[in-house]
C-alpha cells in the first residue's frame, strides 16, 4: 500500500545536525588543494551555538567572512535556534587560529538558507563573492568544520543548477558533511560560488549559489535595513511571500493531469515536482492497485522540530472484479483511512488538525472529500493543509487521492485545494 | 399452648439466625451443656438466664447470677429480673435474643407487586440458549466476511465466532453462580440469552454506526449514538443479569444498571478524551465509505466545501490561540 519509492528517502538531508555517517572525505592531494586551505583558512570561522545556562554546545556549523567590517555568512538552520529561542541558545564563532569570540545576528533569508551574523573584532580578511554560474565540471573547494573535527577542505566538481528545483541550488559533487552547513565552496581563484547547505548521501552534496548571499548581504547593508523587527517576524514574512510566489505560479493556469483507470488526476504539475508510479498485482488477492506520487524536492528549514514549505500529493486506484460491493467498500475505507504525510512539527509550533467532511459533487464525480488544517503558532497566518477525497461513484473500482500542503496561507491552501478537486474527472 | 415461648438467637444486623420454641416453662439459658438453649458466646456465664412463668401467668426473665449481667433493649439496663412482654429484646454477653410471646403479633404480609421473578421459563430454555448463540456466531460471521477483502478461510470467520460464544458461556455461568448464591436458582440459560443479545446488539450497533456516519458524513452526531447505544445496551445487560441474581426491586435494579453503565461509559469516553487531546499529527475524520446508495444527504458543490473551509479556520485559528 505503500509506494515503493518514497520521496523523502531522496530528500536532501540538512547536514548540520543529524547526519552520523563518517564519510571518506574526497580530499585531494594535489598542492593546489593545500595551497587554498592555507590562503583562505582565516576566513572561514565555526559557528558554535550554545545552551545558554550550561554552555554546552547545541550545534556547530560553518560560516565564512565577506566583508572587512566583520559580517559572516552563514546557514540560516545553523543559527535558526537565535531566532526561534534567543532566550536559551547564545552563540560564538571560533577563528582557525582558535580565538573565539561573540557575534550579533543581522539578517537571514530562511527561504534560500542563509544568514548573516557581525562580529564586532573587525579588519579580517575575507571572501569575494562569484554570482556568475561556472561551467559544468568546475573544480569548487568546500571548506567547513565537519563534526567538529577541524577546518576541513573538500574537492568536488560544480554540477549545475539543480534542474527542476523549487529553490535554486549548486549540484556539487563532494562529501558535506553535518557541521560543514554554512562554510563557502570556493573556485580556485578562492571566489565564493556557493555556500554549503545539504547532502543527499555520498559525493550529491548542494550549495545556496552565491547570488542569493549578495542579495541578502546588499539587503542587510541598506541603511534602512530592519534589523529591529522581531526574528519571528521577519522569518514569517519570508515564508509568505515565499509560499506566495510558487503557489502563485502553480495556480496561474490549469493543473497539468494524468489518467489512473477511467480518471483524470492532477499529474506532474510542475517541473519542481518528481512523480512516481506503481502498481500491484497479486493474484492472491482479490484486487488491484496502481500509486501515483508527486513532491516537491525541497522544503524549508524552519526550526529544529518544524519543517516547511511542502507539497505532496498521491493517488490510489483501487479496482476489484471479485468482491462485492460491500466488500469492496470494506477494503477501500482500509485506503481512506490511512495516515497522510503531515510536515514535521512539534506542539510548540502548530496546533492539531481539524478536520471537515463532505460529499461532493462536481464533473460527474461523487466524492467523499476531507479537508484537514493545522494552524502555524508562532507564525501565524501560515497553515498546513491536508485534502483527501474518494470518489463514490463505482462499486468495483474508485480512486482516492491525498494532497499535502505545509506552510501555506489560508488562501493558497484553499485556492489550491479547489483547483486540485476541480481538476479530477472521467477520462474520456 | 398457653405456656409455649419463642427464644430469637440475632446476629449484629438484627435478622434471626435461630429460633427455638419452648412448651415447657422454666427455660434455662447458658454455655453449660445442662441448659435449654446453650450459647457458645464466651461472655456466657455457664447459667446464666432463666425465662420463668409465675402463678398468676406473667413470664419474666432472671439472671442467674451470671457475671457479665443480663441487659434490656433499648436501654441496656442491667435488670436482676425483667417481665417479658409480647416481644422482648435481651442482651447477653455478646448475644442478642427475642424472647416473643404468643401474643407477639407479626406484621402484615407484604404485597408481591414485582411478579413472580424467580421462574422464567420463558428465557431459561437451552433451546433458545442455543438459537441465540446462533443468531450471534452468525452476525459476528457475516460481520467478519463484509470486513475481509482477501480470500475468505473459513477457519477465520468462525474462530472469532466460536471464541465469542465460549466466551459468553462462561459469562453466564459466572452469572448463573451468582444467582444461585442469591436467588437460590441459576438460571444459567436465560444469563445466557440476555448476554448473546447485549452481544449482537453491540456488533449491529456498530454497524448502524459505520453506515450513519458515513451517510451524513457525522463525527460528532455518530460519537454520540455510539456512546448513547453503548450505555442502552450495557444498561440493559446489567439489569437483565441482575433481575435474575437479586430480589431488589425493579426499579432499585434499573437505577444500579443505569448508573453503572453510565459509569463504563464515560470512564472509556474520558479515556478516549484525554488521548485524542494528546498533540499528534493524526487526522480525526469519519473514514467510513460504503456505496454510494447510502449517501443521505445532499451533496455540496466543490464551491460550497471550499467555502464552509472559513469555519474550519476560525477553529484551528482559535485552537492555536488557546493552546
Amino acid at each position: 500500500m505503500m509506494p515503493r519509492h518514497t520521496p523523502f528517502c531522496s530528500k536532501p538531508v540538512l547536514v548540520a545536525i543529524g547526519l552520523a555517517s563518517l564519510c571518506t572525505s574526497a580530499l585531494a592531494a594535489g598542492g593546489d588543494t593545500n595551497a587554498i586551505f592555507e590562503r583562505y583558512k582565516n576566513r572561514i570561522v565555526q559557528i558554535r551555538v550554545l545552551e545558554a545556562s550550561s554552555g554546552a554546545r547545541a550545534l556547530i556549523g560553518s560560516g565564512f567572512l565577506v566583508s572587512e567590517a566583520g559580517h559572516i555568512v552563514t546557514s540560516y538552520h545553523v543559527v535558526s535556534d537565535l531566532v526561534h529561542k534567543p532566550t536559551h541558545y547564545r552563540a560564538e564563532i571560533v577563528h582557525h587560529d582558535g580565538t573565539t569570540g561573540p557575534f550579533t545576528l543581522l539578517s537571514f533569508d530562511a527561504v534560500h538558507d542563509l544568514a548573516i551574523v557581525q562580529t564586532n573584532s573587525p579588519k579580517h580578511p575575507y571572501l569575494e563573492l562569484h554570482t556568475q554560474p561556472l561551467g559544468q565540471g568546475v573544480r569548487v573547494f568546500s571548506l567547513g568544520t565537519p563534526l567538529d573535527l577541524g577546518f576541513t577542505i573538500v574537492e568536488g566538481t560544480y554540477s549545475g543548477l539543480l534542474a527542476d528545483s523549487l529553490h535554486e541550488r549548486i549540484h556539487f559533487t563532494g562529501s558535506i558533511n553535518a557541521g560543514m552547513s554554512g562554510g563557502p565552496a570556493l573556485t580556485s581563484d578562492g571566489r565564493v560560488v556557493g555556500v554549503n547547505v545539504a547532502s543527499a548521501g555520498n559525493q550529491v552534496s548542494f550549495l545556496v549559489p552565491a547570488k542569493f548571499v549578495r542579495q541578502l548581504l546588499d539587503n542587510t547593508l541598506l541603511p534602512d535595513h530592519k534589523a529591529d523587527a522581531p526574528a519571528l517576524e521577519r522569518l514569517r514574512v519570508q515564508l509568505m511571500a515565499n509560499q506566495n510566489r510558487y503557489m502563485e505560479k502553480l495556480l496561474a493556469r490549469p493543473l497539468t493531469t494524468t489518467v489512473l483507470g477511467r480518471y483524470r488526476l492532477p499529474g506532474k504539475i510542475a517541473p519542481f515536482l518528481k512523480c512516481w508510479g506503481d502498481s500491484e498485482h497479486k493474484k492472491d488477492k482479490l484486487y488491484q492497485t496502481t500509486s501515483w506520487d508527486c513532491s516537491a524536492q525541497n522544503y524549508l528549514y524552519i526550526s529544529r522540530s518544524q519543517l516547511s514549505g511542502t507539497l505532496n500529493f498521491s493517488h490510489e486506484l483501487v479496482t476489484s472484479d471479485v468482491l462485492d460491493r460491500f466488500r469492496f467498500f470494506a477494503l477501500y475505507q482500509e485506503f481512506f483511512a490511512q495516515d497522510a504525510y503531515a510536515p514535521r512539527a512539534d506542539k510548540e509550533d502548530v496546533g492539531k488538525f481539524n478536520c471537515m467532511t463532505d460529499f461532493v459533487t462536481q464533473n460527474d464525480l461523487t466524492f467523499k472529500a476531507v479537508l484537514c488544517l493545522r494552524a502555524y503558532k508562532k507564525l501565524p497566518g501560515l497553515y498546513d493543509a491536508v485534502l483527501k477525497a474518494a470518489t463514490l461513484n463505482d462499486n468495483s473500482q474508485g480512486v482516492l487521492t491525498t494532497l499535502t500542503l505545509g506552510g501555506v496561507s489560508f488562501e493558497n491552501a484553499t485556492r489550491f485545494a479547489r483547483q486540485y478537486l476541480g481538476s479530477i474527472a472521467w477520462a474520456k | 399452648m398457653g405456656e409455649m415461648i419463642v427464644i430469637e438467637i440475632l446476629d449484629p444486623a438484627g435478622r434471626v439466625r435461630e429460633r427455638t420454641r419452648h412448651e415447657r416453662l422454666p427455660v434455662t439459658i447458658g454455655r453449660s451443656y445442662q441448659n435449654d438453649v446453650i450459647l457458645d458466646d464466651p461472655y456466657i456465664s455457664p447459667q446464666h438466664l432463666s425465662l420463668n412463668r409465675d402463678e398468676r401467668g406473667e413470664f419474666s426473665a432472671v439472671d442467674l447470677q451470671s457475671e457479665n449481667g443480663v441487659f434490656l433493649y433499648p436501654s441496656l439496663k442491667r435488670v436482676e429480673q425483667a417481665a417479658l412482654g409480647h416481644e422482648t429484646l435481651l442482651r447477653i454477653g455478646r448475644t442478642c435474643l427475642r424472647i416473643c410471646t404468643p401474643a407477639h403479633a407479626v406484621a402484615s404480609t407484604v404485597i408481591d407487586q414485582s411478579g413472580p421473578h424467580t421462574s422464567r421459563p420463558f428465557l431459561n430454555s437451552a433451546w433458545i440458549f442455543a438459537g441465540m448463540m446462533a443468531l450471534t456466531a452468525v452476525v459476528i460471521v457475516l460481520e467478519g466476511y463484509g470486513a475481509t477483502y482477501t480470500r475468505v478461510r473459513l477457519v477465520t470467520l468462525l474462530l472469532p465466532a466460536l471464541l465469542v460464544v465460549a466466551a459468553l458461556s462462561g459469562w453466564a455461568g459466572l452469572w448463573a453462580l451468582a444467582s444461585r448464591l442469591y436467588a437460590h436458582h441459576s438460571s444459567y440459560f436465560a444469563h445466557g440469552v440476555i448476554a448473546g443479545l447485549a452481544t449482537t446488539s453491540l456488533y449491529l450497533l456498530g454497524t448502524v454506526h459505520a453506515y450513519y456516519s458515513f451517510a451524513f458524513s457525522a463525527s460528532l452526531s455518530g460519537a454520540l449514538l455510539q456512546y448513547t447505544g453503548v450505555t442502552i445496551i450495557l444498561g440493559l445487560l446489567l439489569y437483565g443479569h441482575l433481575r435474575l441474581c437479586v430480589l431488589h426491586s425493579p426499579k432499585s435494579l434499573a437505577a444500579i444498571a443505569c448508573v453503572v453503565a453510565a459509569l463504563i461509559v464515560s470512564l472509556s469516553g474520558l479515556t478516549s478524551y484525554v488521548y485524542t487531546s494528546e498533540f499528534s499529527d493524526d487526522l480525526r475524520y469519519p473514514a467510513q465509505l460504503k456505496p454510494l446508495a447510502f449517501k443521505m444527504v445532499k451533496s455540496a458543490t466543490l464551491d460550497d466545501f471550499i467555502e464552509r473551509a472559513q469555519g474550519l479556520k476560525s477553529k484551528v485559528d482559535r485552537q492555536a490561540q488557546e493552546e
